[in-house]
């Protein structure tokens, strides 16, 4: 893992809860209330989706729910767009697409 | 029971609806498809943050707090989290969410959906670490989070000098700013004050002068023309602007970078309207498609309103006086005159202001290899050589490419693709139609309409491909 | 630049063996079996060719979900789908995995014994399943389901990648294409001719494969060929890993759904939009779509958190018993027709090669007595 690729900005402070849940099989600890893509760029990972074709990485982009680029697959939950889901206790997140055949 | 007044949205321009109508006593459902309201200029940060007072997050609390206090009067009824996908009857929406999903038959619908970014492909610009100006924004206000490293902001129209002088003021390590225009006449705090923070301006600084004092290179007349990585942003590549739109890339010079945040301005997002049957036409001082309107703010549709950045891009302060404007013709009052006299001030600057950022030529920034659609991955060189393009219809090329039919549903790609491809952007007749859903929705979500109609099962005999 | 003909361009002075009028399945397939025989061949389409029926269905190339009568045409029509690709030189997206049709009650269970012993003697490859046999094989559909058949002759194309690689064949083979090019009268008799709106064009002999849009055509020389309307809907999900390994349709013919090559599941059945051929709308109609999703999602609960990203809705010409029209009009002996067959994708490119093989030799390789024309012209209207 490379360094976060986003902090906290000065002055705001996150809920004191944490929560634990599982991204692209590493365990990664949110605030109560971040969403899923503030928690995974924290950690240092850049890549919330890899393409289907291609294979790419692809991140955080449009930020307003339209691009879709930050899609994340939650068990039980199917395709949410990471920018806006909030995390939870316990989840279970992995790319989105990605090459089938891998 | 009297049928609701429907507003589609709760940024500015709906909640500011919504406002004057329920202080009338009129009944209101508001559909947003946030999980909080405010849309994108006053997105907030989770309810469990906390914010010192001297935090260096510029944000327009206090007025948002006032506004959303409409959330709480009898009449009011907030549908978060929930989208309207279709408009299964004149001034009926259909909307799915995971509270309920069903119909509600309106007595007006008021569109106020907001805005989209304009993209502008360039070689790389899908690598993690490049994000949207919006974007940026948003992670900030919605997230209290900055890009870490070296960042670089580029593009065209006020978002820019926004997205500069938000992450300067919260710390971020800006190392260059570039807008394509090069008429510096604009980057002046005044002219960015439709868009931004009022707080900014109290500071008596100004964007520019932050920007100036951060002592970041700040350039007009020049573009990204590339981006380098591997799994992630490691170089911008900025060139002048060519006469042709083009980078010059002889000229190119390679920022080391972590982050590059990127605008080419904002379009009215008129997928709502469009599916209401509302017509729709071309406005330059708009920034693009928007739905044609009277002087009431209601568009071509009986008893449908348009307002806000979906409608004509204007910025904040155009979207609150349009959410007052349409509720008053909404219910058939006259709006105070001074309303009127300071929408029509404001109105007629947004469009100045609109047509002043706009490049004589469209940008272009991207090669053959460029991914233009995200979703479907199809590069320039693809869709230049698809044979829809020869019919000189966008929809055409939709149909033969997959251009635009993943999960963004064309919002990424469909508005640069006609300028890229060359086809004419003023024929609506060949530009693909809106459909239901508005928004990817669930199966799940989508079934669970609990207003529907009966069914009405298909002939035995009729066997279906 | 332009890959297609400019439509305001003139038109070719010179006169054709054939002008077919309408550039579908039917049509394209059609054309290139008459210009395999040597005939010089127009196809003039009131849009582009392939915009409606054939290209916005969803693919499936089903042989248990046809009418008895139609399975030989069926099982015919497949053996030139399984070499189509190598001879168009593309990928045309074929897969034939074999297909499930399920019964969620008892009478529709009865209803898929009774017609599965009826395919059976026509020579269709179909095996019926328990409950049990479903859920080992299929445990991704539900268990409401109560009984299914499975036929590994089931299969699935991709009208998206059919479309292109046809047209391009056709040209090859020195068909010219005319789009954008509305039919407005067509002058019968000796001197046979076709009016569009960008001038006349001459032919020896018309073949109208117009879908839907064959009965105006038909009324044109005198003709009354009846074709109902459907507007059928079909709904398409965003991609998801691979897990529905076959295409599903049901007892009842109200659901067919099937997931494609790029992840994306297809969800129709026949469920009715709203439109008509005179304002030319195609509307979803939502309280049908949503009966649509219910039924696909009780089937398969799975779909449940999948997103729809888009639907969309299809004219279908359908005739009086069901079965297409192919042969000469009545009346006439140098116009011809094929139109309109329950499950035109799959047959197409049979009915458009056997129209070919009588418009261009006066027999055909297969019998087309039953699709005869003017099998309703003593029925009133």
């Amino acid at each position: 893992m490379s360094q976060p690729s986003v902090r906290l900005i000065e002055g705001v402070r996150p809920s004191d809860e944490t929560v634990s849940f599982m991204f692209e099989g590493e365990k990664l600890t949110g605030w109560k209330g971040e969403a899923i893509a503030s928690a995974v760029m924290r950690a240092g990972l850049r890549t919330l989706r890899r393409t289907r074709i291609g294979d790419e990485p692809r991140g955080y982009y449009c930020g307003m729910g339209l691009c879709w680029e930050c899609a994340v697959h939650v068990e039980g939950q199917g395709v949410v767009r990471s920018c806006s889901e909030p995390v939870r206790e316990g989840l279970v997140i992995s790319f989105a697409d990605g090459r089938w055949d891998k | 029971m009297s049928r609701p007044v429907v507003i589609i949205g709760a940024g500015p321009a709906g909640l500011s609806c919504a406002w004057e109508l329920a202080s009338a006593g009129r009944e209101v459902v508001l559909i947003d498809d946030n999980g909080m309201a405010g849309g994108q200029y006053f997105r907030q940060l989770p309810e469990t943050y906390q914010v010192s007072r001297d935090a260096r997050l510029l944000r327009d609390k206090a007025r948002f707090d006032e506004l959303a206090k409409v959330l709480t009067l009898p009449g009011v009824r907030y549908l978060s989290s929930t989208v309207v996908w279709g408009a299964p009857g004149n001034k009926t929406v259909a909307y799915a969410g995971p509270t309920s999903s069903g119909r509600i038959e309106a007595s007006a619908i008021v569109i106020a959906t907001g805005a989209q970014e304009k993209s502008l492909p360039f070689p790389g610009w899908t690598l993690p670490g490049i994000i949207s100006a919006g974007g940026c924004l948003n992670l900030a206000k919605a997230h209290g989070m900055v890009p870490t490293g070296r960042v670089v902001v580029a593009g065209n129209g006020p978002l820019v000098l926004v997205a500069a002088a938000t992450l300067i003021a919260a710390g971020a390590e800006v190392v260059g700013v570039v807008e394509a225009q090069s008429d510096i006449r604009l980057a002046s705090a005044a002219v960015s004050g439709l868009f931004a923070a009022p707080g900014v301006l109290r500071t008596g600084i100004g964007y520019r002068a932050r920007i100036m004092a951060a002592r970041a290179g700040f350039r007009t007349g020049w573009m990204v023309a590339g981006a380098r990585g591997k799994d992630r942003l490691t170089a911008v590549g900025i060139a002048p602007v060519g006469a042709d739109g083009r980078p010059r890339r002889d000229k190119q010079q390679w920022i080391e970078a972590d982050a590059l945040v990127v605008g080419y301005g904002l379009l009215p997002g008129t997928e709502t309207a469009r599916l209401f049957g509302c017509r729709t036409e071309h406005n330059p001082a708009l920034n693009g498609l928007v739905p044609w309107r009277d002087d009431t703010l209601r568009t071509s549709e009986e008893g449908i309103y348009a307002i806000g950045d979906g409608a004509g891009i204007g910025g904040v302060e155009v979207a609150l006086l349009e959410g007052r404007i349409a509720a008053h013709s909404i219910m058939g009052t006259r709006a105070p005159a001074s309303l009127a006299s300071r929408y029509r001030r404001l109105d007629g600057y947004r469009r100045k202001l609109n047509l002043a950022y706009r490049m004589p030529q469209p940008l272009l920034a991207a090669t053959d290899d460029t991914i233009i659609c995200r979703c479907e991955e199809l590069t320039l060189g693809r869709l230049l050589a698809d044979p829809g393009r020869g019919r000189n219809s966008l929809n055409a090329v939709k149909t033969s490419s997959r251009l635009g039919m993943g999960r963004c549903q064309g919002r990424n790609c469909l508005h640069v693709a006609s300028s890229l491809l060359g086809l004419a952007t003023d024929d609506l007749t060949t530009h693909p139609r809106a459909r239901p859903p508005l928004k990817p929705l669930a199966v799940g979500l989508l079934a669970a309409d609990k207003d529907a109609g009966s069914a009405m099962e298909p002939d035995e005999i009729t066997l279906s491909e | 630049m332009s890959a297609y003909p400019d439509s305001e361009r003139r038109l070719p002075s010179r006169a054709y063996d054939v002008a077919v009028i309408g550039g579908g399945i039917f049509g394209l397939f059609c054309a290139l079996t008459l210009a395999d025989a040597g005939k010089s061949v127009v196809v003039i389409d009131r849009g582009p060719v392939w915009s409606e029926a054939s290209a916005v269905n969803a693919g499936s190339l089903g042989v248990q979900n046809k009418l008895p009568a139609l399975v030989p045409y069926t099982l015919w029509s497949w053996e030139i789908w399984e070499t189509l690709a190598e001879r168009l030189g593309a990928d045309i997206g074929l897969r034939r995995d074999g297909g499930y049709k399920i019964a969620m009650t008892e009478a529709e269970a009865e209803r898929l014994d009774a017609v599965s012993m009826q395919q059976k003697a026509l020579g269709l490859d179909v095996r019926r399943l328990t409950q049990a046999d479903l859920r080992r094989t299929a445990p991704w559909i539900s268990s409401d389901c109560v009984a299914a058949t499975y036929s590994p002759q089931d299969g699935y194309a991709n009208p998206t990648l059919v479309g292109p690689a046809l047209r391009r064949a056709v040209e090859r083979s020195g068909v010219e294409i005319l789009d954008d090019t509305a039919v407005e009268e067509i002058r019968s008799g000796d001197r046979l001719g076709v009016v569009t709106r960008r001038g006349e064009i001459q032919a020896s002999k018309i073949a109208i494969t117009s879908g839907a849009w064959s009965g105006r055509l038909a009324a044109m020389v005198g003709v009354r060929l009846p074709i109902s309307l459907d507007v059928n809907m079909v709904s398409v999900t965003e991609s998801a890993r691979p897990t529905i390994e076959n295409i599903v349709t049901h007892a009842r013919g109200i659901l067919t759904l099937k997931q494609v090559a790029n992840g994306s599941c297809l969800i129709g059945g026949g469920w009715q939009g709203i439109g008509t051929l005179e304002n030319q709308r195609k509307e979803v109609s939502y309280d049908q779509l949503v009966h649509n999703l219910r039924l696909a999602l009780r089937v398969i609960p799975g779909l449940e958190r999948l997103n729809v990203v888009r639907s969309w809705a299809g004219y279908e010409g359908v005739t009086p018993d069901s079965l297409p029209y192919l042969g000469l009009l009545p009346g006439h002996r140098n116009i011809y027709c094929a139109a309109c067959a329950r499950g035109g994708f799959t047959l197409g490119p049979l009915m458009g090669q056997l129209l070919g093989e009588l418009i261009s030799h006066g027999e055909t390789s297969k019998p087309i007595d039953i699709f005869n024309p003017g099998r309703f012209a003593h029925v009133a209207a």
